[in-house]
């Protein structure tokens, strides 16, 4: 079997419409390069590297709705099954250390772990309802040339502030909920076996930063509201000038939403549902942490996600007749 | 535009001035932008520049010759570097202004 060159391992990095396009040339270069007393081994890895890059970011990809597709697909994929996977495994580990602590002997203990885990759900779907936020905002719906997108854009600042306001709810949620069932020694109890997961739980222990973390917790939340309604306020055509989280997006933002993408919605929703699947089973001893009105929440940042497809073939007409309008105002 | 692009080690501006010269393939814009920088650019980073400023219709293929494929700079390639550079001489100007007039 012909023993394949590390230039041509490397290309493998670059997505499939990429290696179509530049493949060829980029190995001529290389061989160039190579004879030119270039080392191959050095050569090769800033390709691989270079192609990660292009296929987290996508950059130089032209907007055919067809590629949109095929790396939505890969976005799906990429960061989805590991998610999943590892829902599954961390669901795993967690029932086995909680029985082998004998933490779900008592009904007070078992309210508490509850209590976590129902707290972890709502996390892993703040988080993934976020950076799918922050996909959608940069990668999406960012690009300048549609008009259309600062209307789909200052409509998601709606769920992301919502979303924030959630973190509030569930940090006082939390919080009060395990002081009203437990009392004081329950909470320290608990809080002393869970130790580094505790932080919530032995915040009440501290009435006072208890009481401060919660009224940071709501005016982070409800700044994101407030913020929105500013952005409406101020116009939605200056939207993406007046917003500091636009302007100082930055690159790591960018990459970390590109290489979550859409598919963190997903993930969220499935990881959640994993999460809280002994509520669902039937030993539900708590008040839903996941409110009826995420569901909805969730189901139109898909719409926005969908919208994504609209706005990229918007941005091409916009780009062609941009492009023909310069190509005409030229000497 | 084209500065952020080399704040952010984006080569670019380079590509760009190597192309104002005239059409070049891979490794003649590599060997050039060697000479004028001191810049030497993988082909990595190279094709990631040459596809970003194709995609932004800044510089357009011409027909290729044993799989080297040449670039040149379109109408509004040169305009965009005509400005960047502008801007660039009009900052260096400043600066060195600046300096100059340091005791």
């Amino acid at each position: 079997m012909r023993r394949r060159p590390p230039i041509e391992l490397a290309l493998l990095a670059y997505p499939r419409w990429w290696r179509d396009r530049y493949g060829p040339e980029l190995l001529r270069l290389d061989e160039d390069l190579v004879d030119a007393g270039r080392s191959p081994s050095m050569l090769a890895f800033e390709v691989a590297r270079s192609g990660l890059a292009v296929r987290l970011t996508g950059a130089g990809m032209p907007l055919v709705p067809s590629l949109r597709a095929t790396r939505s697909k890969w976005l799906l994929a990429t960061p989805g099954i590991p998610t999943v996977i590892g829902s599954f495994a961390l669901l795993s580990v967690m029932t086995v250390w909680w029985s082998h602590l004998g933490l779900r002997t008592g009904p007070a203990e078992r309210i508490a772990t509850d209590l976590w885990m129902g707290a972890l759900g709502t996390f892993l779907v703040i988080l993934a309802l976020s950076l799918a936020a922050w996909r959608l905002v940069f990668d999406g719906l960012g690009a300048r040339a549609v008009r259309g997108a600062r209307v789909l854009r200052a409509a998601l600042f709606l769920p992301f502030g919502v979303l924030l306001a959630e973190i509030g709810l569930s940090v006082e949620r939390f919080s009060l909920g395990v002081h009203d069932v437990l009392g004081p020694h329950g909470v320290r109890r608990v809080g002393s076996i869970v130790e580094n997961y505790a932080t919530m739980v032995t915040v009440s222990d501290h009435p006072v930063l208890a009481q401060l973390l919660t009224v940071l917790a709501y005016l982070v939340g409800y700044g994101g509201l407030a913020l929105f309604v500013v952005a409406l306020l101020i116009g939605v055509r200056r939207l993406p000038s007046s917003l500091p989280l636009l302007a100082g997006g930055g690159v790591v933002a960018r990459w970390m939403a590109s290489a979550c993408g859409v598919s963190a919605v997903l993930c969220g929703v499935s990881g959640a549902l994993i999460v809280r699947a002994p509520f669902i089973a039937g030993e539900k001893v708590m008040p839903s942490i996941l409110p009826w009105w995420w569901w909805p929440l969730i189901a139109a940042m898909l719409l926005l996600a969908a919208a994504e497809g609209v706005g990229a073939r918007a941005a091409r007409r916009s780009l062609r007749s941009a492009r023909g309008c310069r190509a005409s105002a030229a000497p | 535009m084209l500065v952020t692009l080399l704040q952010r080690g984006d080569p670019g501006l380079l590509v760009l001035v190597s192309l104002a010269e005239g059409p070049k393939h891979g490794y003649a814009l590599t060997k050039d932008i060697e000479r004028f920088a001191g810049v030497s650019l993988g082909p990595g980073s190279l094709y990631g520049s040459i596809a970003r400023l194709e995609a932004r219709g800044l510089i357009e293929p011409l027909p290729a010759e044993d799989r080297r494929n040449p670039y040149r700079l379109t109408a509004n390639g040169a305009a965009a570097l005509r400005d960047e550079l502008k801007q660039l001489a009009r900052t260096a100007a400043l600066g060195l202004a600046r300096l100059g007039s340091m005791p």
